[in-house]
């Protein structure tokens, strides 16, 4: 009977066990870091985490609306039921804002992500990823890793710095670093590494350029030289950022032409990354679309789009659209919003987006999102060239350049407090609905535009709707649920 | 369809084997949601005085609802008729279980049976979602959905019964099972069709279709042995021990032990007991044992990227990112069982049996939450302990019984507690989302998965307009507790406010025979569990207008009934706060579980048939329903996976059966 039970159990046991229990995943890879196409693929994947704030989700909410309806421009039009909007609408920054909660988990995703490439990709030992190769991709993740916490920080102020990628429940207990140490450690340094790593100085695939580096440079320069770091050496280095673009001449503001307004240029997806476009989030009409277009499709707009319900996502205040002069071509009837179409009539709404071909499409959009564009460098620069002397020629043509593209004249010799101020309302008209610049300004510059030509405090400002700016609304307090996870966020 | 074929090949060697095979079709209506919109959901929320179609004939579309100015009262989405005929959601299920085995008798107590089975799952899920039915965009769908799935079960056991003597007798075990199982999916999405072709030719799509295959595999090794040992059939024991290794689990930790020991002393075979005429059976039961669990993803354990689509040159590409944690260090969840029991026969009429329990489960596999800003958001791990205790009753009695008629009872009690003893290394709080908010809570003390929320404290009055104000509320808006009074309200005004379990269930069935006819009747008690009613966040607390039900509209606020838990009928609210205790309902019921009746044919004209028996029956399932819940059905539970029982979002209810068949026994 021995003989049995050992000849049972070696049939059974001979079969190697340590083998029949190790199963690997095939539909899904376990390791990155080992080809070049893994090291591409970590990259990709960064970009991801640029689109979930500028996509319309659940019935119509999308995560950006907060900084454009809390800075006097744009307010939450009746059909979008996003009560995170109308909440910071009425200056109310709740730790539960649900689309400051989209901020926060998406760009800390691709933070996350490009800390995974930045990681990885150096280890890789396969001889088709060249140095150049490494480079460049290593300066992609740079570049998006600088900018998620350029905006995070903007955003929520004092933020934690999550630079290497997280294995353990322990990583989730980080403490917050103070928002120089985010710029310094973080923001600088990656974009000089970008810069470094031999980008194309443009391309107009959607990826990230030397140019896009050098803008989102001279804009982090110039965001530094304002509040609340007041760090005033940085003017000058982002004066020569913004110029060394410019010079450059890699990009054109885009202008009216028989066919096509500019302003139909800028909202149409054929002039994507061209021309004046940046760096934008990408999009197709097929597996990754556009909900941009019909996010801001007119309540009362039912004719012009193929759509049967219509969200008017945010209206522009009465007070703002009047605030444009009245030959600025921007404050007009399909400048940067409109109320009248081919002869229908509906609440004034967002034109920055809409584009004619929509209209006979299924509803799908590919409509890029543009997150930095020529027109900010131009302003930018003229911005810091004032600050740094006072305005040359340089900074009078930037500037001009945009007046005169919204119809408006040239202007000249003003004082260096003139000029700081004419450029600040320029920004304001320009970029309306766009990617939270004005409310970025905001908290760099300290004052808001009064819809009257003027600038107050930041603090004690009231907005059209009546709601008074207070220091709480400095910034967005750090989700609720991340400070229960994390104690050391609490304020 | 099943056969089966047993050959005893000679006195020592029997083969066999079965095959079976069954073929399932279901169609699922409520599955398509456009946020927390459901068919439920339109069925409760569609005001009924809105027709479905115009007097001409022509169909009521959404959108018609929609305001001249473009505005709406409320959005309804699709009508719950086109919900029901706008969407095919076609689920069919094949299965094959194949099995032969082979018996050696070595000696006459000696035996090793060895059988290998295979079980053949076919699953193909079609969804068809017609243009109409989609009001966001003017787009039709179709997706085809296949699932082979493949079990192979390896089992040989190999059992000794001897012969020892009249006094003694003993039984044992030995075996060892491998289990592979392994599933591979396809699915194809199609999109923009014409309407004719269903999900029947995905090739007329015209945008990009969407394609995905995934493939997945998970093995079980697992060695085992039992002892069965007996004294005079008074003194019983029983001692098992597993072994059992996954495939799920880390390289150290693959196999865990089981042990198991039971002891009984069957008292009424005692001598002293021998005699009573009032017992006729009394059994003491105790025992000890360990199960694990590793009901987990089948490579959970295993840190993967995530896969992202991307688009450069308006084309797609693919990218990755972090996916999961790896977890290593994962092992067998593994729950610890203590039972005492007592069986107890009275003049072979009742049979009662009588269980304490406590069920103690250590190194719980649980998905702790961690920081969003690692770039995830938990990760699975053995995260603590849980106490379930508690105890079962059952009665079975036969209560009258003469030539024609028979009524016999059973009825069923259990009482249990739940408890957390321990979470992760320090005890913490872990909240968890399964919609909106963190509305359930796991804290240690406490029963698991608690609901989490506000407290209400009514609806603010005309004479509080401006501490309403504070809130941002108005007068007939909810008021809830700001315990600290701080003027906001937050995480640190939320408390417990419920959960899910009852606070016993019984079961009572009783069976009546009455000459031809059979009777059996199954209800269902089912006393003190809370419901987490989201539902009415929007039916009563509303978002535009629609309808509500007829028992929060009688206690709404007006302006003369202010003392009232329901806010008054206003298009908007402000803004959600989340869970609060207005939306916690007592979800106590009593339901007709089981109605069965039979006539059964006489076997005497039967025979004559050539047919042994024949009976017809009608059989109702869930044929009554007493509850003082508002909703469709007390026991849903809107969200799938462990600890969600009792929270409700425009839940589907079951359904009521009746099932009519006639039998016959040839």
């Amino acid at each position: 009977m021995k003989k049995v039970i050992v000849i049972f159990i070696v049939c059974l046991i001979g079969i190697s066990c340590e083998d029949f229990l190790d199963e690997v995943p095939r539909s899904e890879k376990t390791t990155v870091g080992t080809s070049l196409l893994d090291a591409q693929e970590s990259v990709n994947g960064i970009y991801a985490f640029l689109r979930a704030p500028y996509n319309r989700t659940g019935f119509a909410k999308m995560g950006f609306s907060i900084l454009e309806v809390s800075n006097g421009t744009l307010m939450p039009a009746v059909g979008t039921q996003d009560t995170d909007m109308e909440d910071a609408y009425v200056l109310n920054y709740s730790a539960n804002n649900g689309n400051a909660a989209t901020f926060w988990n998406t760009y800390y995703g691709g933070i996350e992500a490009a800390n995974i490439a930045i990681n990885s990709i150096p280890g890789i030992e396969d001889p088709d990823l060249t140095t150049a190769i490494e480079n460049r991709l290593l300066g992609e993740a740079h570049f998006l890793r600088a900018y998620y916490y350029f905006q995070l920080v903007q955003i929520f102020g004092e933020i934690p710095l999550n630079l290497i990628p997280s294995s353990s429940l322990d990583d989730g207990q980080l403490p917050k670093s103070s928002i120089a140490e985010v710029y310094e450690t973080v923001i600088v340094p990656d974009l000089l590494i970008a810069e470094s790593s031999g980008l194309p100085n443009t391309d107009s695939s959607g990826r990230v350029t030397n140019g896009a580096v050098k803008s989102l440079l001279a804009k982090v320069y110039l965001t530094m030289a304002g509040n609340p770091l007041n760090q005033t050496d940085k003017f000058a280095m982002a004066r020569d950022k913004a110029s060394e673009v410019i010079n450059a001449g890699w990009y054109s503001l885009f202008q009216s032409d028989a066919e096509l307004t500019w302003f139909d240029k800028l909202s149409s997806p054929s002039f994507d990354n061209i021309g004046e476009n940046i760096f934008m989030v990408q999009y197709d009409n097929q597996a990754v679309t556009s909900t941009i277009t019909s996010y801001f499709t007119p309540i009362g707009g039912e004719a012009i789009s193929p759509l049967s319900l219509h969200f008017g996502g945010m209206e522009p205040e009465q007070a703002f659209i009047d605030s444009y002069d009245p030959l600025d071509l921007r404050g007009q009837n399909q400048g940067f919003f409109f109320n009248e179409l081919d002869g229908f009539t509906f609440n004034n709404s967002v034109y920055k987006y809409f584009y004619d071909d929509y209209r006979t499409g299924n509803g799908l959009s590919g409509k890029n999102i543009p997150l930095l564009r020529y027109a900010d460098v131009l302003l930018t620069f003229a911005e810091a060239q004032n600050e740094v002397g006072s305005a040359n020629g340089a900074a009078y043509d930037a500037l001009n350049a945009i007046r005169a593209r919204a119809g408006l004249g040239d202007i000249s010799s003003l004082s260096q407090a003139e000029f700081r101020q004419e450029v600040w309302r320029q920004r304001v008209w320009e970029f309306p609905a766009e990617a939270g610049l004005t409310w970025f300004d905001i908290r760099r510059t300290g004052v808001v535009f009064d819809n009257n030509g003027g600038f107050n405090d930041f603090v004690g400002h009231t907005l059209p709707n009546g709601s008074t700016f207070s220091e709480g609304n400095r910034f967005f307090p750090i989700p609720q649920s991340e400070v229960i996870l994390n104690p050391n966020l609490a304020d | 369809m099943r056969f089966n074929g047993d050959f005893q090949i000679n006195d020592w060697l029997k083969i066999g084997g079965s095959l079976a095979y069954s073929d399932t079709e279901t169609n699922i209506v409520d599955d398509y949601r456009l946020g927390a919109d459901g068919l439920t959901y339109a069925m409760l929320f569609y005001l009924p005085i809105y027709p479905t179609r115009y007097p001409d004939g022509s169909v009521v579309n959404a959108d018609d609802l929609v305001n001249a100015n473009g505005t709406w009262d409320v959005w309804y989405g699709a009508t719950p008729k086109d919900r029901l005929q706008l969407l095919d959601r076609i689920t069919k299920t094949r299965q094959i279980v194949q099995n032969i085995f082979t018996e050696i008798d070595f000696t006459k107590s000696l035996k090793l049976r060895t059988s290998y089975s295979v079980q053949n799952n076919l699953i193909m899920g079609n969804t068809f979602v017609a243009r109409r039915l989609d009001t966001f965009i003017n787009q039709n769908s179709a997706t085809i959905g296949n699932t082979d799935g493949e079990q192979i079960i390896f089992e040989n056991t190999l059992s000794y019964n001897p012969t020892i003597s009249d006094d003694h007798t003993l039984s044992a075990v030995v075996g060892a099972t491998r289990q592979e199982s392994e599933s591979f999916t396809s699915s194809l999405q199609a999109q923009d069709f014409d309407d004719f072709f269903g999900f029947y030719n995905v090739g007329q799509g015209t945008a990009d279709p969407v394609v995905a295959s995934g493939f997945g595999r998970y093995t079980i090794d697992s060695y085992f042995g039992r002892i069965d040992y007996g004294y005079q059939n008074k003194y019983l024991l029983t001692i098992t021990g597993r072994y059992d290794g996954s495939s799920r689990f880390g390289e150290n930790n693959k196999y865990s032990f089981f042990p198991s020991v039971a002891a009984a002393w069957r008292i009424s075979n005692e001598s002293f007991m021998e005699d009573s005429n009032t017992f006729t059976n009394l059994k003491l039961r105790a025992s000890y044992g360990e199960t694990g669990n590793d009901a987990i993803g089948n490579y959970a354990r295993i840190a993967s990227p995530g896969v992202q689509t991307v688009v450069f040159n308006n084309q797609r590409a693919i990218g990755s990112s972090q996916g999961s944690i790896g977890n290593d260090n994962l092992k067998w969840e593994t729950t610890e069982e203590v039972n005492l029991g007592l069986d107890i026969g009275l003049f072979n009429r009742v049979n009662i049996t009588a269980d304490y329990y406590r069920r103690t489960t250590k190194d719980l596999l649980f998905n702790v939450p961690i920081a969003r800003f690692t770039g995830y958001s938990s990760i699975l791990s053995n995260a603590g302990s849980i106490r379930n205790s508690g105890i079962e009753l059952l009665v079975n009695s036969l209560n009258v019984q003469t030539n024609d008629f028979s009524w016999r009872s059973s009825v069923n009690f259990t009482m249990n507690e739940n408890e957390i003893l321990s979470l992760g290394t320090e005890d913490a709080d872990i909240f968890t989302a399964p919609i909106w908010w963190n509305q359930q809570i796991f804290r240690v003390g406490e029963v698991a998965g608690s609901f989490w929320g506000y407290n209400r404290l009514g609806t603010w009055g005309t004479d509080e307009v401006d501490e309403a104000a504070r809130y941002g509320r108005r007068p007939g808006d909810i008021k809830l507790e700001d315990k600290n009074n701080d003027g906001l309200l937050n995480f640190d005004d939320q408390q417990i406010i419920g959960n899910g379990l009852p606070d016993f269930t019984m079961n009572i069935g009783n069976t009546f025979s009455y000459k031809n006819w059979d009777l059996s009747i199954d209800i269902l008690i089912n006393q003190g569990n809370d419901i987490l009613d989201h539902s009415i966040i929007l039916n009563v607390d509303r978002v535009g207008y629609g309808n509500t039900y007829k028992k929060f509209f009688d206690q709404m606020w007006t302006p003369e009934n202010q003392n009232t838990q329901y806010p008054r009928v206003r298009k908007n609210i402000l803004k959600f706060d989340g869970a609060d205790s207005g939306q916690v309902f007592d979800g106590s019921f009593i339901r007709g579980q089981n109605l069965n009746l039979a006539y059964n044919f006489n076997k005497s004209l039967m025979e004559k048939l050539g047919i042994q028996s024949a009976k017809i029956y009608m059989n109702l399932q869930n044929f009554f329903l007493i509850t003082d819940y508002h909703g469709y059905d007390p026991e849903v539970s809107s969200f799938g996976g462990q600890f969600t029982e009792g929270i409700e979002l425009n839940g589907y209810p079951r359904p009521m059966n009746m099932n009519l068949g006639f039998m016959l026994t040839l």
